[in-house]
C-alpha cells in the first residue's frame, strides 16, 4: 500500500542543510499495524508528516496505492489528506471551542457530505467510542482520555485507510493509555492501516511491526 | 462551512467587533465626505432641475456696474427700469424676461399680513407658527414659464396686466384649493385705506422648485439645501410688478442665439438709458459657485484616502494577527483535509461580512446624522434621500469592497505559505 525509497526531507536552518529523514526506505502493507519508535529528534514525527501528506519529501519517492504523492503539488496532497488519512495526535488537537460532536464531524465537512448523513456518521462513532452523551460538551469539560476517545471518533469518522497516531497515549495514564490501544487494534482489525509514533516499548510492542529509526535513518525493523 | 465561519466570528468576537467599529467609523466618515461634495454639485442638478429651459441660455441682468476681479457683479444690483423690461420682453431674441423675489417678513410684517389674509390662519396654522417666518414669491409675469411649475389648475399667462399696483394675480399651492377655485377675487383690506385686489390664477402642485434667486450675490454654503426652494401646499407666487431694485431680473433666450449676441441687444438697449448692463451666464454662476463648496468638500475627498488607507491598514493588522493566533486551528483543519483554498475562503467570507455589516451600519449612521443636521435648518429629506441613493450608498459599498479586498490580501498570502506542519507545530529536528 505504501512504498516509501529513499525519501530525504531537509531543512535549512542557519544556512546549513539539515536532514531530518536522511534515505528512509519502508514499505507498509494494507491492514499492517507499524510502530516507529526512536528517540526525540530522531525524524519520527517528520516520518509521520510524510506518509500523512502534511510535509513534502525533498527527494525520493513516496507512493501510495500507485499514487506517487512526492509529485503531488499542495491542492494534491490536501486532496489526498481528506481521502486516504487520519490523524489522531498526542495533545488530542481538538478544537477547544467546538463541541465534541463538531470536532468529530469536521474532517466531513470538505468531503461534501450531507449535514443528515454527518449527523449520522458523527453519532455512530461517538456511540461507539462511548461518549455519545458528551457530544454537545467542549473538550474542555472531558477527561484526557475521553479527549483521546473523541480524537479517535474524528479520525474514524471520515473512514479513511490509513490512520496515523502521533504519541496517541503521551498525554495519557497507563490505563487510558492500554484502552487507546485496544480501540486502535479493534481498528486494525477492520481493516485499516495503523502507523504509531511511540517511544514507549510497551506500546510498540503490541503492533504487527516495529521500525526503529535514529537520526532521520531507519536502522533495524 | 458556514457553521465554521459563524463559529470562527463568535471564538474571536472581540476582534470582529473591533473591525467592525473601525470600518464603520472610516465607512462614516466616508459617506458623510462624499454627502458633503455631492451635496454641493447637486445644487447644479437642482437648479437645473427647476428649469423649464437650457440654464445656459439663462441669464441675470446686472446694470451700471464695473465687473469685479472674477468677471461679476456680486452686490449691487443696480436699478433696470419697467421701460427697458417691456423693451426686452418684445424682442424676438428673448423668449422671457422679469424680476423674482422671495419676500420675507415677521409675523406683524406688511407681507406678513397680506399672506394670513389671503391664506386664512386657520388653513395655515399647521404649517406656520406665529412668530415664523413667512415668505411669499413675487414675480413678474414675463417670467414666470422660465420655472419648471406645474400648474393643476389655470395656466401660466404672460400677458397678465400688472400696471395697476393694487391688483395682483396669484397663483397658489393644492393646499388653498379647498377654500378659493381659479377666477375668485380676493379683496384685503390693508392699513384701513388700501385695498388689494388678490386674483386667483391658477394652482400649482409640489413638485416645483424656485431656485435661489439671489444666487449670483450669496456667499453662504451654496449647498442643496440653500440653493433652492420647494414649493410647498400652502405657498404663494404673486405676480406683480417687481420692483427691480432689489430684485433680481431673468432673462431666457432663444438658443437660436449666441450669449455674445444676446450681450450686445442688451448693451444696446441699455445705452439708450444711459446704462450700461451685463448678462451674466446661470450656469456660468452656478459652477463658480459650486467650484467654492467644492474647494472645501475637495479637501474633503482628498481626506477620503487618508481614511481609507488607514482602515485598511488597520484591519489586515487584525486580521494578521488573528492568524497568529489560530495557526494551530488551522493546522487541524488541514490535517482534517481541508485545503488552503477552503480556509482563505472562509478568512475572506469573515472579512467581507465585517465590512458589509460596517457600511450598512454607517449608511444609516449617518443618514440619520445628516437629516437630524440637515433639518435643523431646512426640510430637505428629499434631496439628502436622492444623493444617498445615487452616490453615498454606492460609494460607500464600493469602499467596504475596497477595504475587505486589500486588507485580506496579506492574510491571505500568510496562510497560503505556512504549510500544514508548521501550523500543526510538527517540525521535528
Amino acid at each position: 500500500m505504501i512504498t516509501l525509497r529513499n525519501v530525504v526531507k531537509s531543512y535549512n536552518i542557519d544556512n546549513k542543510n539539515f536532514n531530518a529523514l536522511d534515505g528512509i526506505d519502508l514499505d507498509i502493507d494494507e491492514t499492517e499495524m507499524l510502530a516507529v519508535m526512536g528517540p526525540s529528534g530522531s525524524g519520527k514525527s517528520t516520518l509521520l508528516n510524510i506518509l500523512g501528506g502534511m510535509d513534502s519529501v525533498t527527494s525520493g519517492e513516496y507512493i501510495f496505492d500507485g499514487t506517487e504523492v512526492n509529485n503531488l503539488k499542495a491542492s494534491g496532497l490536501h486532496k489526498f489528506r481528506r481521502d486516504n488519512v487520519s490523524f489522531v495526535f498526542q495533545q488530542f488537537a481538538l478544537m477547544d471551542k467546538y463541541t465534541i460532536f463538531e470536532n468529530v464531524e469536521l474532517p466531513l465537512i470538505p468531503k461534501h457530505i450531507s449535514k443528515l448523513k454527518r449527523k449520522k456518521i458523527v453519532m455512530k462513532q461517538l456511540e461507539r467510542m462511548g461518549i455519545a452523551d458528551q457530544a454537545n460538551k467542549y473538550p474542555t469539560q472531558l477527561s484526557g482520555g475521553q479527549q483521546q476517545r473523541c480524537a479517535i471518533a474524528r479520525a474514524l469518522a471520515s473512514d479513511n485507510r490509513l490512520i496515523l497516531a502521533d504519541e496517541p497515549t503521551g498525554a495519557l495514564d497507563s490505563h487510558n493509555g492500554q484502552e487507546m490501544m485496544n480501540i486502535l487494534k479493534e481498528i486494525n482489525k477492520e481493516g485499516k492501516t495503523v502507523v504509531v509514533i511511540t517511544h514507549d516499548e510497551r506500546i510498540a510492542s503490541q503492533c504487527n511491526r516495529i521500525v526503529y529509526i535514529r537520526d532521520g535513518k531507519i536502522t533495524s525493523e | 462551512m458556514g457553521k465554521i465561519i459563524l463559529k470562527n466570528i463568535i471564538h474571536r468576537k472581540w476582534s470582529f467587533i473591533v473591525t467592525i467599529l473601525i470600518n464603520i467609523v472610516a465607512l462614516s466618515m466616508i459617506a458623510m465626505s462624499v454627502y458633503i461634495y455631492e451635496n454641493t454639485t447637486y445644487c447644479e442638478k437642482i437648479i437645473d432641475k427647476s428649469m423649464r429651459y437650457d440654464i445656459d441660455n439663462i441669464g441675470i441682468i446686472t446694470v451700471g456696474n464695473l465687473e469685479t476681479e472674477e468677471g461679476y457683479m456680486y452686490d449691487d444690483m443696480g436699478e433696470i427700469s419697467q421701460s427697458m423690461v417691456n423693451e426686452l420682453k418684445e424682442n424676438d431674441k428673448i423668449i422671457s424676461v422679469g424680476a423674482i423675489g422671495i419676500e420675507e417678513g415677521f409675523d406683524n410684517s406688511d407681507i406678513a399680513k397680506i399672506q394670513h389674509e389671503l391664506i386664512d390662519n386657520e388653513d395655515n396654522k399647521n404649517n406656520n407658527d406665529d412668530d415664523e417666518l413667512l415668505h411669499y414669491y413675487g414675480m413678474d409675469s414675463g417670467i414666470m414659464d422660465m420655472f419648471n411649475i406645474e400648474l393643476t389648475e389655470g395656466s401660466i399667462d404672460k400677458t397678465i396686466d400688472t400696471s395697476d399696483e393694487l391688483t395682483n394675480y396669484v397663483y397658489l399651492g393644492e393646499g388653498y384649493k379647498k377654500k378659493y377655485k381659479v377666477g375668485d377675487v380676493i379683496d384685503i383690506q390693508y392699513k384701513n385705506d388700501i385695498h388689494y385686489r388678490m386674483i386667483v390664477n391658477g394652482f400649482f402642485s409640489s413638485k416645483g422648485i424656485i431656485a435661489e434667486p439671489n444666487v449670483i450675490s450669496t456667499t453662504a454654503g451654496f449647498t442643496s439645501d440653500k440653493c433652492c426652494f420647494k414649493l410647498k401646499d400652502s405657498d404663494v407666487i404673486i405676480v406683480h410688478n417687481m420692483a427691480y431694485n432689489g430684485a433680481v431680473c431673468f432673462m431666457v433666450w432663444n438658443d437660436n442665439y449666441s450669449y455674445d449676441e444676446i450681450q450686445n441687444e442688451v448693451n444696446k438697449l441699455a445705452k439708450r438709458y444711459d446704462k450700461t448692463a451685463h448678462v451674466v451666464k446661470l450656469s456660468k454662476i452656478i459652477k463658480e459657485k459650486v467650484k467654492e463648496g467644492n474647494e472645501i468638500s475637495g479637501y474633503i475627498m482628498d481626506v477620503l484616502w487618508i481614511i481609507l488607507v488607514t482602515a485598511v491598514i488597520m484591519v489586515t493588522c487584525i486580521q494578521i494577527t488573528n492568524i497568529l493566533n489560530n495557526t494551530s486551528q488551522y493546522g487541524i483543519m488541514y490535517a482534517n483535509g481541508f485545503s488552503a483554498g477552503s480556509i482563505m475562503t472562509m478568512l475572506a467570507v469573515e472579512t467581507f461580512l465585517n465590512t458589509i455589516i460596517a457600511a450598512v451600519m454607517s449608511i444609516v449612521v449617518v443618514k440619520k446624522l445628516i437629516k437630524f443636521i440637515f433639518t435643523a435648518v431646512t426640510d430637505e429629506n428629499e434631496v439628502i434621500d436622492y444623493i444617498f441613493k445615487e452616490y453615498v450608498i454606492g460609494v460607500d459599498i464600493l469602499a467596504a469592497f475596497i477595504i475587505s479586498i486589500v486588507s485580506i490580501v496579506i492574510p491571505m498570502i500568510i496562510i497560503y505559505r505556512m504549510k500544514p506542519v508548521q501550523l500543526i507545530g510538527g517540525e521535528d529536528t
